[in-house]
């Protein structure tokens, strides 16, 4: 339209795109393979290998972290850099920005993998990374988005393009999300405390980690897709009108769903209401994308057929309409009942990484590579090969999965005619083993499709010669712009980012304002219960321990208002019992049973064989092996400062106790040592497991006192 | 095309009957396995033979697949007249068909021997060995014929392709499919595109203006009335049950089944009625003892985390009665769980009589004595009176 101005010549910067690519493809290998070992250690715990950097509790976090964040966050910039620039017509706002912005993130990345393997960990998943982490991933973070809206200032095409909006709504949310929810306090120069507590910290932690799947795994894909899927296929976008509502829509709605993650917890029933209806709304909004993608295939389905890459970008598009249903559906509290804590949750989730996120990224590095190296892929047999391949990995591994996420529920509820439990809980773990066999199996085909691919493309890479900055031209845009009559009422923000940043900020913040605020200040949503206290320094101690070994990935403590759980595990856990847990550590799966009533259920001997050798308490069970904990000594150095940081949290230890805390921490100790004694067990009282020990039997038994000074007050 | 109709059905019978045959061999399998470990069924073994049942399905399909391309292929050929092609295509079918088929037989025939060999003691999740394996190998081999079964059909699809459809046909096809698409999803035909196609170009990316798919439209609509009645009903007066109504609904329900189960059971002991019981009993709760138990008191009742049960010597009184009521209420004070929500009342009673019945024997590391002397209920424990303080807590 601009016809009268000169065009300008530029470079786009296809290096920064290359570099992202290589990362997306390493750190995928290593995230896959550390999900496949994970997989393998519960069918053969042994592969926990008795030592604390490779057991499961630390080995899951880093799996999960890799794949979110390394290789779909890589997969991201690499998608955003191409695109940005392309949709722009301008090059990249800074080099050294681009670059600080990849160092920076494969810092973060092997910061997180070092300090995750070594225990450090804020117990929240997929927020365990700590203090010093989250503020490097704020500062790079920050670096991407002056980057990005750098970038889309010096443009050369005067509207923005869907993909866009999507990558600025990703940007805001990402940012808000994080920083909300990474709020702690540190003691240490690498431990800090969640600054929430309990519920509260359960609702902003699945606020943030079911937004971290909204606004990390799928909008900026969204974006992605909306670029590449039309550009390959070679085909207009299906509808600009399902383009905004379903943008609009999606955002919005996706914010207040996170409830979801807790219904018949502890939460105010009100807030999993919210989550519930909000997941049900989403259903269309996801859907638009969905069939934005699709149907803007109409006409090209022949290509489809051919092409290993459209193959690639069919099926993931399929499996995000696949996993954006069943998300609704596993959020209605009947059916929830039934899913959660399960692997029926695992399996889920798979359909998506593996599925949308996974298959999604295969398809634009077989596209992107050749492109950017000026050749052809090396083999397209190859190619088609791992779309078979990975599409039957994803199928062995989630269809094992639902059956083992039904079979544990019907176990888990199941009663005798006499009323009694029909399964021991470790029953259903044994049953699981097969099942645990065949999905490793899946993650192992999907594995080898992933260094199918990896080959083919270090073929075509060798074979061509990178064009490390790309020639383009484009006129720049007018000073002035003269709006056409009849444009659509969106053209007008279209034109305006940071209009567009500022609405997307207040479109996603008013879900989590209505949610959080109530739930912080309105008092009858966490109702007070008197008998329950602080930790001993002692317990605390063993919660800190609790959370660094990732006990959370397998254990909850969330005992739910049912027959079967009460009967299983005892009377269903209050809001007001937790409001001294800083993280909360209700957990979202059940590998091994419940521990909310753990408290004196057990002789402290039981726990003391059970970490040991778990194996030789319950024999059959998957548990790994804690001899690390027999051999720490409990850290007292940092003990006072623990006590001050709860106490700036609000926790009401005595004026002082930080001084005194040791004191009392090694006379329960030494308790604790006594009574091991009476049972023939001789273990030093300064050993972490005595700590671990105190906080096992200390947990969930507070209001028991309460129960029994109403039934002795009755009698 | 509807005369080789009938024999398409026809040879599914065939393909299938085998199938069916193969089926019911395998639920022949599946009983005895069944009860020597879960009472009610195994969900791994349905798993499995599930699996079985599935691939072999798709071992159908593949095969049905394949056989109507051949005829398809074989229709081409003689239209085209015959060429060493079509000889090739023709000998691969039949090799197919035959290796579709020879594997059925195949899995029948060993699903058939199965059951002779079936009470091996050992058990994998609860599979009788023989039969695990076995079906792990009945999977593998049909995945194997899946496998081979793809690369022949893909194989004749190319051979198909090399000889395209005629143009108009192809043409007609398309135009007949997509219409109904069209209308379903009010999208404006491929044809008409330029109408609605939007002035902008972003870097080669176009822009129609297609409706918004009425079902998807509707459907919305629909998602956000649903969510006003659910917060109605739930949160504004329209009384629908909060998780703990739910919860105190659910908990009546169950003890109401289980009043009723118990009345006219035989099954209701307890620690009032709880009596010694006979060798069957014993065997059953021996059973129990070594999976639950013996974790504590040792395999052999010696003792270990938790006391001795050999000898003499009680903590909480050494009559069946006092043994029932420890292991029904527990002493949760000094590490003894509560077992009533695990196990029935029969089965404490099991529990009593196999414990009671270790009297007297010799374990292998016998723990030191704990308690007071109570032979059998003859002699007055000295904390008496504690116990039965204690008890009368837990057993409120």
């Amino acid at each position: 339209m601009d016809n009268t101005l000169q065009t300008e010549k530029f470079y786009y910067d296809n290096k920064i795109v290359k570099w992202f690519a290589y990362a997306t493809i390493l750190w995928g290998l290593v995230g896959m393979l550390v999900g496949l070992l994970a997989a393998l250690q519960l069918v053969f715990p042994v592969l926990n290998l008795n030592t604390a950097a490779t057991s499961f509790g630390r080995v899951r976090p880093v799996h999960t972290n890799a794949v979110i964040f390394a290789f779909v966050g890589n997969g991201i910039f690499m998608g955003v850099y191409y695109s940005l620039q392309r949709l722009c017509k301008a090059r990249m706002f800074s080099d050294a920005l681009s670059k600080l912005h990849f160092w920076g993130w494969q810092l973060i990345i092997v910061c997180a993998a070092v300090s995750l393997l070594a225990g450090y960990t804020t117990g929240k998943e997929y927020a365990e990374l700590e203090w010093p982490i989250d503020i490097l991933i704020t500062l790079v973070w920050v670096t991407f988005g002056i980057n990005m809206f750098g970038t889309i200032i010096k443009r050369r095409e005067r509207h923005l393009y869907v993909a866009i909006w999507f990558y600025i709504a990703t940007f805001v949310t990402v940012a808000m999300l994080h920083i909300v929810n990474s709020w702690e306090i540190p003691f240490t120069w690498m431990k800090s405390y969640s600054w929430y507590a309990g519920v509260q910290d359960a609702l902003v932690q699945w606020w943030y980690g079911h937004n971290a799947v909204a606004f990390f795994l799928t909008t900026p894909y969204l974006g992605v897709m909306y670029y590449f899927l039309p550009k390959i296929a070679n085909r207009p976008v299906y509808s600009y009108r399902l383009s905004i509502i379903h943008f609009w829509a999606l955002i919005f709605l996706y914010i207040w769903a996170g409830p979801h993650h807790l219904l018949y917890t502890a939460l105010p029933d009100w807030a999993q209401s919210l989550g519930t209806v909000f997941s049900v709304m989403l259903i269309a909004p996801s859907w638009g994308g969905m069939l934005n993608g699709l149907l803007t295939l109409r006409g090209a389905w022949d290509k489809v057929r051919e092409d290993p890459v459209l193959k690639f970008i069919v099926v993931a598009v399929t499996a995000y309409g696949m996993a954006t249903f069943e998300g609704p559906m596993l959020s209605l509290k009947n059916v929830n009942a039934i899913s959660h804590f399960t692997d029926w949750t695992i399996a889920h989730v798979h359909v998506g990484a593996l599925g949308w996120n996974g298959f999604l990224t295969f398809g634009v590095l077989y596209w992107l590579i050749p492109r950017i190296f000026k050749t052809n892929l090396f083999s397209q047999k190859l190619a088609n090969w791992h779309f078979w391949i990975g599409t039957l990995g994803i199928v062995f591994y989630a269809v094992p999965m639902y059956w083992a996420g039904f079979m544990q529920s019907l176990a888990w509820k199941e009663f005798t005619p006499e009323g009694q439990l029909k399964y021991q809980f470790l029953e259903t773990v044994t049953q699981m083993r097969p099942f645990y066999m065949m999905r490793s199996i899946g993650g192992t085909l999907y594995l080898l499709g992933a260094i199918m691919m990896t080959y083919n493309l270090i073929k075509t890479i060798r074979a061509g010669k990178a064009v490390n900055d790309e020639a383009a031209e484009a006129a720049p845009l007018a000073k002035t712009y003269v709006e056409h009559s009849g444009s659509h009422w969106h053209r007008w923000i279209e034109r305006r980012p940071m209009q567009m940043m500022v609405l997307s900020l207040i479109v996603v913040g008013i879900g989590g304002l209505i949610e959080i605020v109530p739930t912080f200040l309105v008092k009858s949503n966490i109702p007070t219960i008197s008998s329950v206290k602080p930790y001993t320094p002692l317990e605390l101690q063993g919660r800190d321990i609790y959370v660094r070994e990732g006990c959370y990935t397998c254990h909850s403590q969330m005992v739910r208002p049912f027959r079967s759980e009460v009967a299983r595990y005892g009377e269903y856990s209050k809001a007001g019992e937790f409001v001294y847990d800083h993280p909360f550590q209700w957990g979202s799966k059940r590998t091994g049973p419940d521990l909310a009533r753990i408290g004196g259920k057990y002789p402290n001997s039981w726990h003391f064989n059970h970490m040991y050798e778990p194996s030789s308490m319950s024999p059959g069970s998957i548990m790994p092996s804690y001899p690390w904990l027999f051999e720490n000594d409990i850290d007292t150095a940092v003990m006072g400062a623990k006590i001050r940081a709860m106490q700036t949290l609000g926790v009401p230890y005595p004026e002082g106790f930080d001084k005194v805390a040791n004191v009392e921490l090694m006379k329960q100790a030494e308790s604790i040592k006594q009574n091991l004694a009476g049972d023939k067990i001789e273990i030093k009282s300064n050993r972490e497991i005595i700590a671990l020990i105190a906080y096992l039997q200390r947990m969930g038994t507070d209001i028991k006192l309460e129960q029994k000074a109403t039934t002795a007050s009755n009698n | 095309m509807r005369t080789s109709f009938h024999k398409i059905i026809l040879t599914a019978l065939g393909l299938g009957f085998p199938a069916l045959l193969f089926a019911a061999e395998q639920a022949a399998v599946a009983v005895p396995a069944e009860k020597s470990v879960w009472t009610s069924f195994n969900a791994v073994l349905i798993g499995l033979v599930c699996l079985v049942l599935i691939l072999l399905l798709s071992i159908l399909i593949l095969g049905n697949t394949l056989r109507q391309l051949g005829f398809v292929y074989r229709d081409k050929m003689r239209s085209e007249r015959s060429t060493p092609g079509a000889i090739k295509a023709v000998l691969l079918l039949l090799a197919a068909t035959g290796i579709s088929k020879m594997a059925m037989a195949q899995d029948a025939a060993a699903a058939a021997a199965a059951p002779a060999e079936a009470p091996v003691s050992n058990f994998i999740s609860g599979i009788p060995k023989f039969d695990f394996y076995f079906l792990m190998g009945a999977i593998t081999l049909e995945l194997l014929v899946i496998i081979t079964l793809t690369l022949l059909i893909r194989t004749v699809v190319r051979l198909l392709n090399a000889q395209p459809e005629t143009e108009t046909a192809a043409a007609t096809k398309k135009v007949i499919k997509i219409s109904f698409w069209d209308r379903f999803n009010k999208v404006v035909p491929i044809e008409k595109e330029q109408d609605i196609m939007l002035d902008h170009d972003y870097d080669g990316i176009r822009e129609l203006d297609n409706s918004l798919p009425p079902w998807w439209k509707y459907g919305f609509y629909l998602t956000i009335v649903t969510a006003v009645i659910y917060l109605w009903y739930y949160h504004m007066g329209g009384n629908g049950p909060s998780s703990y109504d739910e919860y105190v609904a659910e908990v009546q329900k169950g003890e109401e089944a289980k009043a009723a189960y118990l009345a006219k059971s035989a099954n209701n002991v307890d620690e009032n009625t709880v009596k010694m019981l006979d060798a069957a009993g014993i065997t059953a709760g021996q059973n129990i003892f070594q999976t639950t138990c013996a974790a504590c008191h040792a395999k052999d009742g010696g003792g270990g985390v938790g006391p001795n049960l050999t000898d003499d010597y009680w903590l909480h009184g050494g009559k069946i009665s006092d043994v029932f009521k420890s292991i029904k209420y527990g002493w949760v004070d000094k590490g003894m769980k509560s077992w009533k929500d695990d196990f029935s009342p029969i089965q404490l009673a099991q529990l009593a009589s196999y414990v009671k019945s270790l009297q007297g024997t010799k374990p292998a590391a016998p723990k030191e004595k704990q308690g007071e002397l109570d032979k059998d209920g003859q002699a007055v424990p000295a904390d008496q009176g504690a116990a039965t303080k204690d008890s009368t807590i837990a057993s409120k």
